[in-house]
């Protein structure tokens, strides 16, 4: 990028010749890419080439284990090529590969605490270890991050990290993010850590929380007031609104919703009763509630609740994760919309409630309630694709809609719907200014683009309107 | 209004809040103040800038990025598809013309252009062997085999992931 004020200079340089890629602004180009493999082919293009693209691939360093006795690890070469360690910004490291079962590598270890402590510019590290038994090799690397520019800690571990190496975790200062999921154990959520970091945390998550009484749970995160972003798993709904009333920047969180039934009453520091005006809440844009229920229109309160999360107009997104037990679908109730309508009516881009159900009455409700919506992920019944058509004109702004159908007939001797790849196209095309360009349904996806079109026998090149299908993305990760 | 002139001698009079999408001609706007005088771009031609002045002419008004946008480069990284469509038809023109676009925007400093531009390049690139990337850009191959071999080797880790 030029900054320069001073414009008596003149650059010149040759003609380009056709298909002459500039050397210049080959490094800009190769930071929009974002596979891994796309810069380790570039870097094996050229000279001018593996210039641009080897940075970009030392980035985001991590392992690989190939076989039972092979690992691939990068610190071999970032000890053989210091040079590289300048670019290092994230290292995930995994447990498995230290615990001496790679005898051809049998100084792993070692060899990767020294090159991490060559890598002065790293900002993250994540330590990922599925096995069993507690392991004090996360110490040694506690021990070599603390002397660099770290501002993020993620793990994920199967068993519990013990105490020495959280009493060690502890005086880590300066960071920004930390995240923290580990299966077993006592749940462990920051205390005593939490206040050094009040200054720099801004995002947080912590994987476990249930057990852990609503009074340490509320103290700890009141020590930090910067959190934009929190995720919480196991933590009582109860005291998510007391929560909220110390994180006043925070902008989104993700949290769960008991599916048992949840007193309004209980842990709240005030009530109807106290005449004082309750206490001024963040104006959160992004709310993820995880919830399960036994009751097809969701566990009690919940709509409510969730209501007294976002008080203030600003919500962007609503994710709901639902499950019903009864293997039914839940529904959101007309009242739900129509009440966040009334305060998030020009904000909320995003409704993503997953498998919960809606009527092609709410989804029409929800398209012209919520003028900007973008995006619209919902379970709905229909007799066919005009009614879906019919129900989603009012939104203007619709750029990705995904459903899970239920074809009902109208008639019992009526054939039962299908969407197909030119219904995608028709939708996405349903208008002049249409946005729309990835529908689901069911389990297809729908990609919509314009793509240029050469023609062999003609000079010109046409623009086409092409819409590819795929599988939707695999839920179960699997 | 401001005068501009291409490096083919052409000149192009256009409004001043089309042409400060441009950092580098908003500066120079700046330093001289009010002026007649033309503004010399002896780096692009006028078909370039007949495309240039069409982009900031579309984006006219909207907020230019700030120092923030930079802080979360990561964050832009992983939305390299996420062209606007008008912009993605704007940017389908052949090589050497989207070549010379990012060239003008990477000299005249329109931030969002360039991004456009490069996104652009990029998408071509995905998904693509070295071979592949050698011959979509005409480029020859200048490592010894002993270079690509080393290459091969330190880059292992990364390999097919």
């Amino acid at each position: 990028m030029i900054r320069r004020r001073h414009h008596s200079q003149v650059y010149f340089r040759a003609p380009l010749s056709p298909q002459d890629l500039p050397v210049d602004i080959l490094p800009p180009i190769l930071a929009q890419l974002s596979d891994r493999r796309d810069w380790h082919a570039c870097a094996l293009v050229s000279r001018v080439f593996n210039r641009a693209a080897t940075p970009l691939l030392y980035r985001k360093i991590d392992s690989r284990i190939i076989s039972k006795s092979v690992v691939l690890h990068p610190s071999t070469t970032l000890l053989q090529r210091p040079d590289l360690t300048q670019y290092v910004r994230h290292a995930t490291e995994t447990g498995a590969v230290h615990r001496g079962t790679f005898p051809q590598y049998s100084n792993i270890t070692e060899d990767t605490l020294k090159a991490l402590a060559l890598c002065k510019n790293l900002e993250s590290i994540t330590w990922v270890d599925d096995s069993s038994t507690t392991d004090t090799t996360l110490l040694s690397f506690i021990s070599v991050v603390r002397d660099l520019p770290l501002r993020e800690i993620t793990i994920r571990t199967h068993s519990d990290l013990g105490t020495t190496v959280w009493s060690e975790l502890v005086t880590l200062t300066g960071l920004r993010k930390i995240s923290i999921w580990c299966m077993e154990g006592p749940p462990r959520v920051l205390q005593g850590w939490s206040e050094p970091l009040g200054s720099t945390l801004t995002h947080l998550e912590l994987g476990r929380c249930a057990g852990v009484p609503p009074t340490i749970l509320i103290s700890v995160l009141s020590q930090l007031p910067k959190l934009r972003d929190l995720r919480l798993k196991g933590a009582p709904a109860g005291s998510i609104p007391t929560i909220l009333t110390y994180l006043l920047n925070l902008r989104s969180l993700d949290t769960e919703y008991p599916g048992s039934y949840y007193n309004n009453r209980v842990n709240r520091s005030y009530s109807n009763d106290n005449l004082l005006p309750p206490p001024p809440l963040p104006v959160l844009r992004h709310l993820t509630v995880r919830t399960t229920s036994i009751d097809s229109f969701g566990p009690q309160k919940l709509w409510s609740w969730i209501r007294e999360l976002v008080p203030m107009p600003g919500l962007e997104t609503l994710k709901l994760h639902a499950f019903t037990i009864n293997a039914g679908h839940m529904s959101v109730p007309r009242m739900f919309i129509l009440d966040l309508a009334r305060i998030h009516g020009n904000t909320l881009k995003h409704f993503m409630v997953g498998e919960a159900q809606l009527t092609l009455k709410d989804v029409e409700c929800l398209c012209s309630k919520f003028p900007n919506l973008e995006t619209l992920v919902c379970s709905v019944a229909s007799p066919d694709v005009e009614s879906i058509v019919a129900a989603i004109s009012g939104a203007k702004h619709l750029k990705t809609l995904k459903l899970q159908v239920q074809w009902i007939p109208k008639y019992p001797s009526m054939v039962t719907s299908t969407f197909t790849l030119q219904h995608a196209e028709d939708l996405m095309l349903r208008r002049e200014g249409s946005q729309l360009r990835v529908i689901a349904v069911g389990p297809t996806l729908y990609t919509g683009k314009w793509v240029l079109e050469e023609r062999e026998d003609e000079q010109e090149s046409i623009l086409k309107f092409q819409v590819s299908s795929d599988v939707t993305e695999d839920r179960w990760q699997t | 209004m401001v005068l501009l002139v291409t490096s083919d001698n052409e000149q192009f009079t256009t409004e001043k809040d089309i042409v400060e999408r441009s950092v580098l001609i908003k500066n120079m706007l700046e330093d001289v103040g009010e002026s007649d005088q033309p503004i010399p771009l002896p780096n692009v031609s006028s078909s370039v800038l007949k495309k240039v002045l069409e982009y900031c002419e579309h984006h006219r008004g909207e907020p230019l990025p700030t120092a923030d946008s930079e802080q979360s480069q990561d964050e832009t990284r992983k939305r390299t598809t996420d062209i606007s469509e008008w912009d993605q038809k704007f940017i389908t023109v052949d090589q050497e013309m989207l070549f010379e676009i990012i060239l003008a925007a990477n000299y005249l400093d329109i931030k969002s252009l360039l991004d456009v531009g490069c996104k652009t390049v990029a998408n071509m690139i995905k998904g693509k062997t070295p071979e592949e990337i050698r011959k979509l850009f005409n480029i020859v191959n200048d490592f010894t085999p002993e270079e690509e071999a080393q290459i091969k080797k330190e880059n292992e880790w990364a390999e097919d992931r």
